[in-house]
This record gives C-alpha cells, structure tokens and sequence, in this order.
C-alpha cells in the first residue's frame, strides 16, 4: 500500500511541464462540464420538471408530439 | 406553436448531438488502436530487452497519454445532452441504456485509476512484467469499455431483447445477453475499433513519415513504420470483412438505410454498386427521373451479394419502402403509419381505462396494443416518405468510406512492402503521401459514423421512436446556446491537442532519451 501511495506521489510531484499542462486541461475541462454546463445547461429535464413523475411526463408528452 | 418550438428543438439538439458526437470522436479511435500498438511495443522491449523498443514505447506512449487527457471525460457531454435535450427518449430507453453505460463507467474509473497510473508513474518502480501487464489492460480496457458504449449504440439500430412496457412507459430489459450480443452490437464493435487502429497506425506512420523526411529519429521511426503498416494493414483487411458484416446487418435490420446508401430507389433482383456516381440532385421519391447524372461505374450484382450473400437476391428499393410492393411482401409506409397510429390510440385507452380501473377494457386494449407495437413508433410519423433518410449525404458518406478503405489498404501494403525490403527512405515521394493521408483516417471514421446515424433517420431508435418525439419540448435558444458553446469548447480542446502534440513532436530527439 505505502509503495503505491508512494508511486502516485512521486509520479504526481515529478511530471514534467507537459504534463502539468495537460491536467490543467483536464481541470478546466471537468469545472467547466460540472460547475457550469451541468449546473446552467444541462439540469435534466425530469429532475427540473419534478411536478408529476416521468412516466406520466413522457407519455403526455408523446401524446402532445402525435397530434 | 408546439410543431414549431418542437421543430427548432429536434433541429438544434440533433445539430448538438452530432457536433458533440464527431468531435469526441476525434480522440476515441486513437485511443483504441494506439493503446494496443503500445502494448505491441512495449511485448517487444520486455521480450528483446533492446533498450530503443522502451523508447519507442515511451514516445508514443507521451502522444497517446495527450490525446487520452484531452479527450477524457468528452463523451460525458453526451450523457448530458441525453437528459436535458433528449428526455423521451432517455426515459424510453432507461433500463437498456443503463447497465451498459454503468458497466462502461465503473470499467473506465478503476482503468484509468489504477492501469494509467502504473503505465506512466511505474517506469522504474514495478516490475517489467507488471508494467507490460498493465499497458495490456490498458489496451484491452479501452476497447472494452467503447464496447458497451457500441451495445447502446447497436440496441438503438435494432432493438432486441427487450419489452415495452406501457405503465412504466419504459423499454426493459429481457435479456442482457441478447442485447449484449447482438449481431448489430458486436458488428459495430468490431468496425469502429478496426477502424481505431486504422486511423492510430496511420497517425504512426504520419509523424514517423515526417520525421524520416526531416532525417531525425531515423531508428524511431523505422521500427514504428513497419509496426504501424502491419497493424494497419491486418486492421484494414479485417475492417473489410466486418463491413460485409455489417452490410448483411443493415439490409436485415434497415432496409432504408441500405436503399440510401446505395441510392437505390426501384427494388431489383440482381443489385449491383455503383462505386462511382454523381446523385441527380433533382431526383424524388416517386418519380422517373434518373438516379444519377453523366457516367457511373457500376459492380454488378454486387449489393444483393454483400447483403443477402446470394447473386440474386431482392433488394427493397426506397419507393418499395415508402410505398410498398405487395409482389415482394413490402409494407408501405402508409400501412405501417396506421397501425402505428391505432397502436398509439390503443396505449391511450389503455391508459384511460386503467385510470377509470376498468381492468377487462385495459386488458382488451393492451392486446390490441402489442398486435401493432412493433410500428409504434411509425404512428408519429406526418407522411410516407419521412422513413427515407437523406440520401445525398449518407450516399456520399458512403462511399467515401469505403473509397478511403480500400485507398489505406494499399497504401499500407506499399509502405510495408518498402520497409520490408529497406527502400522507404529514397521513396520521398511515398513519404509525403504517408504524411499527408495521416488524417484520411479520420475523415473515414467520421464518415463511417455519419453513414450509421444520418443512415437511420427518422428513427432514434428503430421503428420504435422518431427523433422528433424523442426530443424534449423546451426553450429552443438554450439548446442554440449549448451548440455554440460546445462548438467552442470543443474547438479550443482540439486547438490544444494539436499544440501540445506538434510541440512534443518537434523537440523530441531519440539521442536525448535513454
């Protein structure tokens, strides 16, 4: 267990530029997807639209869309 | 009003969807073949203990770790895009989409937390065989993982081994094995991760091609062209053979997706390719003009082979599909859309009577009901002719693939042949073309997967749900407002993937690393 807490450490504290930038990246990626695509764009349509439960949500909704 | 905001709603989610979907996709396949090309490598550094086979290794291994950063995670935005802008649809499909996807997000947590770290922190601190062990998981994990995605993808093409259930208003699950193992799953995971390797064996052969012109990294680049050719030429070979299968699949599955393709629009005996073609643009369902204009190279009999593996079989054209043959035993459109309609109109009663707790109607109703099920999904359709998807593009898209398949097919023989017998550095001229085809991998996929989805419009899944109905009714600007942002993002992404990866290229010298 020590030896692989010791070879994320070591792994981790001795990346080079490169990879430093790329976890950057995937920082920035990841706060973008979660604190603002998910949180403004992308609710989910049921958890926002909570007033009835889905099935009788999408079998409305279904009913509305065929005529 | 609905019809309206529905309409701009399906147009730009789909628009989303597909951008979202093409771009992620520009990582994907590199990561699935890459990944084993790799392992390829480091097998041969472990078993000759040649210290320039753990270069190689390590330098490809520096691109494909880039490529896998920024790539990660991008496919999440489809899951989103699922919930928010495809809500029916996320609800029909729940339990289906479920255990695939779960299974394709545990495997790919504990891959990448433990495997990819061993694979780039472990160099000089596990054992050779753990550290080659762990590339193979690597390699093997990332394949398998797209092969659940592939599952939901190949139930949504054909939708087996489920049930609809009307009170739930869900798809279950009847048997995992046989969504799992469907002909249409497996076929589409054997061709997108072919197609993997093809595009990774030519991003090989791309940068070594580059680098040989340059006279840099001569001993890199010669061991990587050979490897790169000979994976790319058994990938291609194999692509081939699962091409044939999954022709054989669509013509069982979606007759009107294979019609498109070939813009095939009177059913024949016999069918033959037309490999070289220009679609006459003016040219209609229905009509008498002729499918293409000026001169065409044609594979006789070929299209009844590929699909039905007989010379002469029947294959259903898209005038027989929209407006029947009852010589062949083809439903039209028309037919289909009534009983889809009365299947509708039977799962409103149901409803209605099982509300009222009327049980004999709602038993009476719900047979009736599965009598027409398998059109349901046609019932929401306003015409005919909305089951032919847009032939231009999925013909074109088409035959570009394939075109490009057979191109890679020699050029990989060739470049593997001047390896082989050391000549490729005095062929300059073969060098550029390697180089500048490095992205014709690509192009292939992208166009490959164009074929399967614009190929199977109207449907989001087949027969069963439109994609018009399959779209959530909401505010049309923020679905605007997500393609735009993701166009962005996405182009930013690809930006610095292609940055970081050019930067790591140009500085790289074989002499400085040990």
């Amino acid at each position: 267990m020590t030896n692989i807490i010791k070879m994320y450490r070591d792994g981790f504290s001795r990346m080079d530029k490169t990879s430093r930038r790329l976890w950057i990246i995937i920082l920035i990626k990841i706060l973008i997807m979660f604190g603002v695509l998910k949180v403004f764009f992308f609710q989910g349509y049921f958890s926002k639209h909570n007033d009835k439960p889905p099935e009788e949500a999408v079998f409305e909704n279904l009913m509305r869309l065929e005529k | 009003m609905i019809e309206q905001l529905q309409q701009g709603t399906v147009e730009w989610g789909r628009a989303t969807f597909a951008l979202t979907a093409l771009y992620h996709f520009l990582f994907v396949p590199l990561t699935l073949g890459l990944s084993f090309i790799i392992a390829f490598m480091e097998s041969m550094y472990v078993k000759t203990g040649n210290d320039e086979w753990k270069k190689i290794t390590k330098f490809w291994m520096k691109l494909f770790g880039i490529n896998f950063a920024i790539g990660v995670a991008t496919g999440l935005i489809l899951e989103f895009e699922f919930g928010t802008h495809w809500a029916n649809y996320s609800w029909l499909v729940g339990d289906i989409f479920g255990a695939p996807l779960a299974i394709e997000g545990l495997f790919a947590f504990f891959l990448e937390a433990t495997f990819f770290a061993v694979m780039f922190f472990g160099w000089d601190r596990v054992s050779k065989g753990f550290h080659l062990f762990s590339t193979w998981v690597v390699a093997v994990g990332s394949n398998l993982s797209a092969f659940w995605i592939l599952v939901a993808n190949g139930w949504m093409q054909n939708p087996v081994g489920t049930h609809f259930n009307p009170d739930t208003m869900r798809n279950e699950m009847l048997s995992f094995l046989e969504v799992a193992l469907s002909p249409t799953a497996i076929d589409k995971f054997a061709h997108t991760t072919a197609a993997g390797f093809i595009v990774s064996s030519l991003f090989v052969m791309g940068i070594s091609a580059w680098f040989i012109l340059k006279k840099r990294n001569l001993r890199l680049s010669r061991v990587s062209i050979v490897t790169a050719s000979t994976f790319g030429l058994l990938a291609t070979m194999f692509i081939i053979l699962t091409g044939d299968k999954s022709a054989h699949d669509v013509a069982h599955t979606q007759p009107a997706k294979l019609a498109a393709m070939e813009a095939l629009y009177d059913g024949d005996s016999g069918v033959g390719i037309t490999a070289i073609g220009y679609l006459n643009p003016n040219k209609k369902l229905g009509d008498k003009e002729p499918e293409f204009i000026g001169p065409t190279v044609e594979l006789p009999f070929a299209l009844s082979l590929l699909s039905f593996h007989d010379f002469n079989a029947y294959i259903p054209g898209m005038n027989d599909l929209v407006y029947g043959n009852k010589e062949r035993g083809v439903m039209s459109a028309s037919e289909r859309i009534e009983k889809g309609k009365k299947a509708i109109e039977d799962l409103r009663s149901y409803k209605k009577a099982k509300e009222s707790g009327d049980k004999l109607a709602a038993d009476a109703y719900l047979a009736s009901f599965r009598e027409n099920e398998k059109h349901f999904g046609y019932g929401f359709l306003k015409n005919p002719e909305e089951i032919i998807p847009p032939v231009g593009i999925t013909f074109y898209s088409f035959h570009l693939m394939v075109g490009l398949g057979f191109y890679l097919l020699v050029l990989f023989a060739v470049v593997l042949h001047f390896s082989m017998i050391h000549a490729l550095e005095n062929q300059k001229w073969l060098l550029w073309i390697v180089f500048l085809s490095f992205p014709l991998g690509w192009v292939a996929t992208e166009a490959g997967w164009i074929v399967a989805e614009v190929g199977r419009q109207p449907w989001a899944i087949q027969d069963m749900l439109p994609v018009s109905i399959a779209s959530t009714i909401i505010d049309t600007g923020s679905v605007i407002a997500a393609f735009f942002l993701f166009a962005a993002l996405f182009t930013i992404l690809a930006i610095a993937e292609l940055g970081i990866m050019i930067a790591q290229i140009r500085k790289f010298r074989e002499e400085d690393h040990v």
